[in-house]
């Protein structure tokens, strides 16, 4: 008995002391809240998860054909801001493709489609650097850092269209990669399909803030043809997105929301609404 | 030991490169303390040398009260790994963070608080909206303590 009050009084000088050492200290965390009480404690940002999170979940289930998912395009059909928007970040959600594939020839050439898209936006003094960066990274396979370059292409040009009050067009960017990663994934998940693949389609709050965003643009923009084709897929994809009540997502639904998305990209790719 | 001692200045040179390229990209320019503060904090997390975190680019900010918890709704995919930091622009103020399912159950694998800093590890069992739920435990100042919350994920 001795014994085991000193082992334990033991125990706790260890950690009295590992916690002086380091600094780092845990104070209890309530082990469940209240989530009726979330929205009045809710902060508005939502960060949109890249492409490359979603690609790294469903490598874990192995080896998938990312070759057999890359886009064969110019990317050159360029109409009215919005549908420009949209193709910058489904052109960069490619060069997550490409990268997952390690194909250095096509995100090269996407580093040149991002230059050049950047430039009819108004915001290549945001991407100049990091498409070099990529260009470069590729011809030395550095495929971490052209995957942090894309990311921060993502950012930088987030925060240039909020400076220039264009909030609706960083949001369409946004979608638009949102929706390239979807129809990539979802392809491959129609190949080679397993419930636990298809888990990763559990994304309803996602769905929901997107098709918000689209609601809340001023009417000039979600006027737009090519707007209005996106906001519609995304109303259709909205039920799809979720667990079904016995927890899964079937592949009847994979196959629906793989239809909706790779429509939707190929419209916007060829300027058509 | 001179081995580890030299893996050490290499871990650290490591870091401060990350740090810097960080800090000062374009995306950065108009960062705030509290970024830099919760980046600094990731920076011993990373696992630089071996499988490393994906550091995002993107973070969260916000003000709050002391005791006032702050929740974030994210989306995290089963079978990645994740950490999340924050930090407080207020070197004095303690700040923590924790990670919950939709159904409001603690879900941390493992967490941490250090000076007016704080990260948790989440590997999440799931797809799906998890929250995030952020409180400025103490500070000097009574209401709008500045943080920020960043977070990486492999």
């Amino acid at each position: 008995m001795q014994n085991k009050t000193k082992f334990f009084l033991s125990v706790r000088l260890v950690a009295a002391i590992s916690v002086l050492a380091t600094g780092i200290a845990r104070a209890d965390a309530p082990a469940t809240i209240d989530v009726s009480n979330v929205p009045a404690q809710l902060v508005d940002d939502v960060v949109v998860p890249v492409p490359q999170e979603i690609f790294a979940s469903l490598d874990k289930l192995g080896n998938q054909d990312w070759d057999g998912q890359l886009k064969n395009n110019e990317f050159n059909q360029l109409g009215k801001r919005p549908q420009i928007a949209l193709l910058f970040g489904v052109v960069v959600a490619d060069g997550f493709v490409a990268v997952q594939a390690e194909d250095a020839a096509k995100v090269q050439a996407i580093g040149n489609h991002v230059l050049r898209i950047s430039r009819a936006l108004g915001v290549s003094n945001s991407v100049t650097s990091h498409a070099q960066s990529i260009i470069q990274a590729s011809k030395n396979n550095d495929w971490r850092r052209i995957r942090q370059e894309l990311d921060r292409i993502q950012e930088s040009v987030h925060q240039k269209m909020l400076e220039l009050r264009d909030e609706e067009l960083a949001q369409l960017m946004t979608i638009g990669g949102w929706l390239r990663g979807t129809e990539a994934l979802t392809s491959i998940l129609n190949k080679n399909f397993s419930t636990d693949g298809a888990d990763i389609l559990n994304q309803p709050d996602l769905v929901d803030h997107l098709d918000g965003q689209i609601r809340k643009m001023p009417l000039f923009t979600k006027g737009n043809g090519m707007v209005k084709n996106v906001r519609k897929g995304l109303s259709d994809l909205k039920p799809l997105l979720r667990n079904g009540s016995n927890g899964t997502i079937p592949k009847q639904t994979v196959d629906r929301v793989h239809l909706i998305t790779s429509t939707l990209v190929d419209s916007i790719i060829a300027n058509k609404d | 030991m001179k081995a580890s001692q030299n893996l050490t200045f290499i871990q650290r040179g490591l870091a401060a490169v990350l740090a810097f390229c960080l800090v000062t990209s374009p995306a950065v320019a108009m960062t705030d303390d509290a970024r830099s503060y919760a980046i600094e904090a990731a920076i011993p997390w990373l696992d630089l040398k071996k499988d490393p975190f994906s550091l995002r680019e993107t973070w969260w900010s916000h003000d709050s009260k002391v005791k006032e918890p702050k929740i974030i709704k994210h989306q995290l995919f089963s079978r990645n790994e994740y950490w999340f930091w924050v930090a407080c622009d207020n070197p004095d103020a303690k700040v923590s963070i924790h990670v919950y399912d939709e159904k409001g159950k603690l879900v941390d694998a493992e967490a941490f608080e250090k000076d007016h800093t704080a990260g948790v590890r989440v590997v999440p069992k799931k797809t799906g909206t998890y929250l995030i739920r952020v409180v400025v435990e103490s500070s000097p100042e009574k209401k709008d303590n500045h943080w920020s919350v960043v977070y990486g994920f492999k």
